[in-house]
């Protein structure tokens, strides 16, 4: 059996209205019946009464005669009264005692008791007893008897009069039910239609028909609210999926969007021209088949890295066309995130750099080539070079005697020539060799470096009789042969560039960022600020006095040294009174090998 | 000596004239010549090793370092004192020198500096025969 709550509107409405009026109808029955049989009991009394009054006085002189035939004869006017059952006189003998003087007995079924009853009504009946009078005397009793049969009849009539009206209300009822309930039911009926329509499928356009002005009419007008408020957030959204798709189809880039798990869920058809695969090959983690084998790996680090952290997504890598070959791309993806900052989506792009590569792989090839074309070049030049000089000593110093005095001039442009020559190659050299820098995971002792570079210098040193200190200096991830380079050629500028004051050349450090940042200050003739940037230019010796050798070419090695570790040099001076020089190199293995790589790609 | 340039294989004649040292001077113009020179020790009983080897690094057809190793691996020869004669101020090729138990001398560039190659000669070869 269905509980009452979870059956239709239609049979609840029936229900209730039938409950209702059947309550209604029994109740006003059983309380008239009540009040009627209490009524009638009181009626019946009273008619009881005043005939038991009459024929009391009817009996007085049978009484008083002790005629008890003219007692029975009054007695048997009774029998007019059909409901009498029967009816009794006492003749009272004494004060307390009172004996059987007449009887009414129409059945059988009745007689007197001997002895006086009392008044009662029992099942059967109703007993009355009345005394009978003379002269304020009682001389006797009257007893009458009669049945209930009329209290019954008219019981049974009312119940059959209102079982009647009851049934006959029903059936009122639920006809007139039948066609009124349509009022609510109908309305409801449809408004379930309505939404279940637009639950099935999708269309927010339909409205349900609005049937009453009752609170169900004000339901449709609020559910069809609803739906416009829907349909119009639904466009809007419709709208900026539009617009979002315009926009990632008219790029020329492959446009990604992801779960925050990093399930990629929509892909612009760039892709699907540029790979040649379905979207549902590609989709989810399909995506990696076209991912070239050597770049995977790292990529599914990163990406990882990246969703985990909800951090962007930067890399580059290789993906395979259609005609199954291989292309550059740089891909990004950066986390969307809703009010609360938690990630909603990735939207990534990924742009082919492949030409940008190519070009880059060919710059840095030339790079190097023409690096090690340098190196190659102004190493092999030395020999034919030293040949010159050294054998033009020799000729100058053995044949003197049989050179004129043109001949030995001309020796002497041969031999200048050569060790202008020599100084240059061995400058170049170094210089090239600045550039062709080894990775170093080994950080080096600068305090060391310092030293080797001041004994290397220690003959200009004591020449100048100049002063080098140096702080207590710190390890760094450089090769140490480039440090010597930088402090040797600063320190030997310092020395070579003095002023008439005996040389003080300090070398200090100090912490910045993820940098040391070096200094050597000296106390010589300065640099004037219009050549503080070309002085690190190649070739570029401010002094062409002759008082200072050299060929101008340190601090651009020096420059192409500290560039190379991710650093940069630079110069602070005031014309006669000294400079400083500061350059700065990475404290950490990790920034000095990115700068690396990075400057040997460029 | 294994030196491919005429010039500085006469230099290194003038140093040892210098000094006055008792050597007799063998020039190996390649790297392959200095190979079979070593290979014809190590071959031929009779066949003399000799004191001392003077190696030019930048040598044609096999560089000096391949002529050393070869050096190092002949059963009679391998002890002998090498050094290595260069343009090369590189240090990895001083450090491989080293790493050889070579002699380093860095081919200077006047020729009052390549007379001292004399000195370092006769040192070389008075600690091996102290030895």
């Amino acid at each position: 059996m269905r509980r009452f709550r979870d059956r239709p509107i239609k049979q609840k409405l029936v229900i209730i209205t039938l409950a209702t009026t059947g309550v209604a109808l029994v109740l006003a029955g059983v309380g008239n019946v009540l009040v009627d049989s209490l009524l009638f009991r009181g009626y019946l009394r009273r008619d009881l009464t005043v005939l038991a009054r009459v024929i009391a006085d009817n009996s007085l002189g049978a009484l008083s005669f002790n005629d008890p035939n003219a007692a029975a004869q009054t007695l048997s006017a009774l029998k007019e009264r059909s409901h009498i059952t029967g009816a009794c006189i006492y003749r009272k003998t004494s004060p307390e005692k009172a004996e059987l003087f007449a009887q009414y007995a129409p059945t059988s079924e009745f007689s007197c008791p001997a002895a006086q009853p009392g008044a009662e009504v029992t099942g059967r009946g109703m007993t009355l007893i009345e005394p009978i009078v003379l002269n304020g005397r009682s001389i006797g009793t009257l007893a009458l008897q009669s049945d209930l049969g009329e209290l019954y009849e008219r019981l049974r009539i009312y119940s059959s009069t209102i079982l009647g009206v009851f049934l006959a209300s029903l059936l009122l009822a639920s006809l007139l039910l039948n066609r009124l309930r349509a009022v609510i039911t109908t309305p409801i009926a449809r408004l379930v239609r309505a939404t279940t329509h637009v639950s099935h499928t999708g269309d927010y356009s339909i409205r349900a028909e609005k049937l009453s002005g009752d609170e169900m009419g004000l339901l449709v007008d609020r559910f069809n609210d609803m739906l416009a408020g829907i349909q119009s957030a639904f466009r809007e959204i419709d709208k900026q999926r539009a617009r979002f798709h315009f926009m990632a189809e008219s790029m020329p880039q492959k446009i990604f969007t992801a779960r925050p798990d990093g399930e990629i869920d929509y892909f612009n058809p760039q892709w699907m021209e540029f790979t040649g695969l379905s979207f549902d090959q590609i989709k989810d983690w399909g995506w990696t088949q076209f991912v070239h084998p050597d770049d995977i790996d790292e990529n599914m680090r990163v990406w990882k890295q990246a969703l985990e952290a909800g951090e962007p997504f930067h890399f580059e890598q290789r993906f395979r066309n259609a005609a199954g070959k291989y292309r550059w791309h740089l891909s990004r993806a950066l986390p969307m995130r809703d009010a609360t900052g938690n990630v909603t989506m990735w939207i990534g792009s990924n742009t082919d750099i492949h030409e940008q590569k190519e070009r880059e792989e060919a710059l840095r090839r030339a790079n190097e080539d023409l690096q090690q074309f340098a190196y190659s070049a102004s190493h092999d030049l030395q020999e034919p070079i030293r040949n010159v000089t050294i054998y033009s000593e020799i000729v100058a110093s053995r044949y003197h005697s049989v050179l004129d005095a043109e001949g030995q001039q001309f020796l002497g442009f041969l031999k200048e020539g050569g060790h202008r020559l020599s100084t240059l190659v061995r400058d170049l050299l170094a210089y090239t060799r600045a550039s062709m820098a080894e990775l170093n995971d080994q950080p080096v002792e600068a305090s060391e470096v310092f030293r080797n570079s001041v004994t290397a210098l220690s003959e200009p040193i004591r020449e100048a009789g100049a002063v080098v200190t140096a702080d207590e200096l710190p390890k760094v991830y450089i090769g140490d042969v480039h440090l010597q380079q930088v402090f040797q050629n600063l320190i030997g500028n310092a020395v070579k560039y003095r002023s008439d004051a005996p040389p003080r050349i300090h070398i200090a450090v100090q912490p910045i960022g993820r940098m040391w940042r070096f200094s050597v200050q000296d106390n010589g003739i300065g640099i004037d600020p219009e050549y503080k940037e070309k002085i690190f230019g190649i070739f570029k010796r401010l002094s062409h006095d002759n008082k200072y050798s050299g060929t101008g070419i340190g601090l651009a090695i020096c420059q192409r040294v500290v560039e190379r570790y991710g650093g940069r040099i630079w110069v602070e001076s005031e014309p006669g009174t000294g400079s400083t020089f500061y350059f700065t190199l990475p404290n950490n293995a990790q920034t000095a090998r990115s700068a690396a790589i990075q400057s040997s790609g460029g | 000596m294994a030196e491919d340039n005429l010039p500085d294989a006469l230099l290194v004649r003038e140093a040892v004239r210098a000094e006055k040292l008792p050597l007799e001077i063998h020039v190996a113009s390649d790297g392959e010549q200095a190979i079979a020179f070593i290979a014809r020790a190590d071959a031929d009983p009779d066949a003399p090793c000799p004191h001392l080897l003077l190696l030019d690094l930048n040598l044609p057809k096999k560089n000096g370092f391949e002529v050393l190793k070869r050096l190092r691996a002949s059963e009679k020869c391998k002890d002998i004192p090498v050094l290595i004669m260069t343009s090369s101020d590189a240090p990895e090729d001083r450090q491989r020198a080293a790493e050889l138990g070579a002699g380093y001398f860095r081919k200077p560039g006047s020729y009052e500096a390549f007379l001292k190659l004399g000195g370092v000669l006769k040192e070389l070869l008075t600690v091996r025969g102290t030895d």
